[in-house]
């Protein structure tokens, strides 16, 4: 956060803003049957939290971006330690930045009125968010690690955006129809937002956490191999 | 092993758009050397010192540091060299003293060890009173000390410095120069630094390379390379209207060249020993010599005669 808070600090503040303007704007929906009675505000909020999760995993690209540009890389990549760690460790950073937001969505959700969902259900919302922060972290530092510019943003941002505005992000699948739906079916953070939306309103289900398992092990597993596949092109 | 501490065959490294910017290039330095590589912006100097430092592949060719080949045992050339890139890569979010912890973790040294040696070259670079302030408020000479302290955690056995005063003021340039050669004649550290100035070169190193173009055109100590320029050169002043007598007169020692609006300039063939000659005749011609100046052949003048062409104006100026 010390190093740039002109990125951390929007990061934390524009998943809690569209939580706050998401659940204000349509509290209302929350009546329909899809939503099977539950408050709106509990429903985004493990939108929310993924959020939170894509933007910090946008922020460990961009970071590492900024690092290119300015030589600073370098100095890493010249010294002994294994150049994997210019992707873990920022993986990692990205997962502690996706808890601390996760904890802050949840202070608001207090507020609001939506209680913690128990232990195993909150460690679900958690786990969820970080999974995707990570996945995202890999996208992102792939994308830096072959342009080596903070010009690259949009294109890290661009696909974590849809990727969340085009799953369950906003009404349940059995809400959606037609080419939406179809999307939804097929986009991997339908599944991690199902279970992490299950763990928040209705407890833990191993019928929306082996997909939500299975999807974040093929996220991670591919964009990892991007990344990887991006250190690799460091100075050749 | 071999006993070169830098030593390149043949390098060359092409980039996209059938761009050669190292153009096969051999050299070998002895360890505990000073060694200068001396050329203008774009001439390679940059490209040659990534490579050397496995921060970059070269496209043919290969080379060793430390007796460790850059491609194919890369790690063990990393434990052995320091590097201090242009423009002082550093976070500017981070103080001098973090940073000097992060570069000994990445080194593998303990905690106690780093905070030990991070001491001793804080107070060796004099940034001892700054050491807890973020880099970003750090002045240029100061980020360029501190970037040499963090070059140094290690105790590497070769050092390398790419451009290491560009932009600094005279008084920053002379501290680090000074903090080169102390460092070079205390501990034995091989040091290999890229220039775009002769001064420095001229200065700094026990030999110098001379690159121009990805290519190597001249490689000896600056004071061979100077002699094999030979002849000093003497330029004179005199008022216009005694131009033509002293160009006449000047023309039985040499082929004077014009130097500025009243000026011609000649290279003695006996050395200074010839100036007194010089003199006398353009005395007894009754031309007045109203400025004399005598200057031995510099790195320019050598960057000239394998070149054909100056180094930059802007690139020579070193104060």
């Amino acid at each position: 956060m010390r190093r740039m808070p002109s990125v951390f600090v929007p990061s934390l503040l524009m998943p809690l803003f569209i939580l706050v303007a998401t659940a204000g704007a349509f509290r209302g929906i929350g009546a329909l049957p899809a939503f099977e009675g539950s408050s709106y505000l509990a429903f985004t909020i493990p939108m929310a939290t993924v959020m939170g999760g894509g933007f910090a995993g946008i922020n460990a690209g961009m970071t590492l971006a900024r690092d290119m540009e300015g030589g600073f890389v370098d100095r890493l990549v010249a010294s002994p330690s294994p150049r994997v760690a210019l992707v873990l460790g920022p993986a990692l950073a990205a997962m502690a930045r996706s808890s601390f937001t996760t904890t802050i969505i949840f202070i608001a959700g207090l507020i609001g009125g939506v209680g913690l969902p128990g232990v195993m259900g909150t460690l679900v919302v958690y786990l969820v968010a970080a999974a995707f922060s990570v996945a995202t972290a890999c996208w992102a530092m792939g994308v830096a690690l072959r342009t080596g510019t903070v010009q690259a943003t949009p294109l890290m941002q661009v696909a974590v955006f849809v990727s969340i505005f085009f799953s369950v992000a906003y009404a349940p699948r059995e809400a959606q129809d037609g080419w939406l739906r179809n999307i939804s079916d097929v986009n991997p953070v339908t599944y991690l937002l199902e279970a992490s939306r299950d763990a928040e309103l209705t407890g833990v289900a191993i019928s929306s956490l082996a997909p939500a398992i299975l999807a974040a092990a093929g996220l991670i597993a591919l964009l990892g191999a991007f990344a990887l596949l991006g250190l690799r092109r460091l100075g050749t | 092993m071999n006993d070169a501490s830098v030593e390149a065959n043949g390098l060359v490294r092409e980039f996209k758009g059938d761009v050669r910017a190292v153009d096969g290039v051999s050299l070998s330095v002895p360890a505990g050397q000073i060694y200068g590589f001396l050329g203008p912006n774009g001439a390679g100097k940059s490209t040659i010192i990534r490579i050397l430092t496995t921060l970059l592949s070269p496209t043919a060719g290969s080379a060793t540091v430390g007796g460790h080949d850059v491609v194919k045992e890369a790690d063990a050339v990393r434990h052995k060299i320091g590097v201090a890139l242009q423009d002082a890569a550093i976070d500017p979010f981070m103080t001098g003293r973090e940073l000097l912890r992060l570069q000994g973790v990445l080194h593998g040294l303990s905690r106690n060890e780093t905070r030990k040696r991070g001491e001793r070259l804080l107070e060796r670079v004099d940034l001892v009173d700054a050491a807890d302030r973020r880099v970003g408020t750090y002045s240029g000479g100061m980020r360029r000390r501190l970037d040499l302290a963090l070059a140094l955690i290690h105790e590497p056995q070769v050092l390398f410095l790419d451009e290491p005063t560009t932009g600094l003021d005279p008084i920053s340039r002379h501290t680090l120069w000074n903090e080169v050669r102390r460092l070079n004649r205390e501990t034995g550290t091989t040091v290999f630094l890229t220039t775009q100035y002769l001064e420095e070169a001229d200065e700094l190193a026990n030999r110098v390379a001379i690159i121009a173009q990805g290519r190597i055109v001249a490689d000896g100590t600056p004071t061979d390379l100077k002699a094999e320029i030979g002849q000093p050169t003497l330029s004179i002043t005199v008022s216009r209207d005694q131009l033509d007598d002293a160009r006449t007169t000047m023309a039985r020692f040499g082929a004077p060249a014009p130097n500025g609006d009243s000026g011609l300039s000649i290279q003695l063939p006996d050395g200074a020993a010839g100036v007194a000659g010089v003199v006398r005749a353009l005395d007894e011609a009754g031309v007045t010599a109203t400025g004399l100046d005598l200057s031995e052949p510099s790195l320019d003048d050598v960057f000239m005669a394998k070149t054909g062409k100056r180094m930059e104006a802007d690139e020579v100026t070193a104060s």
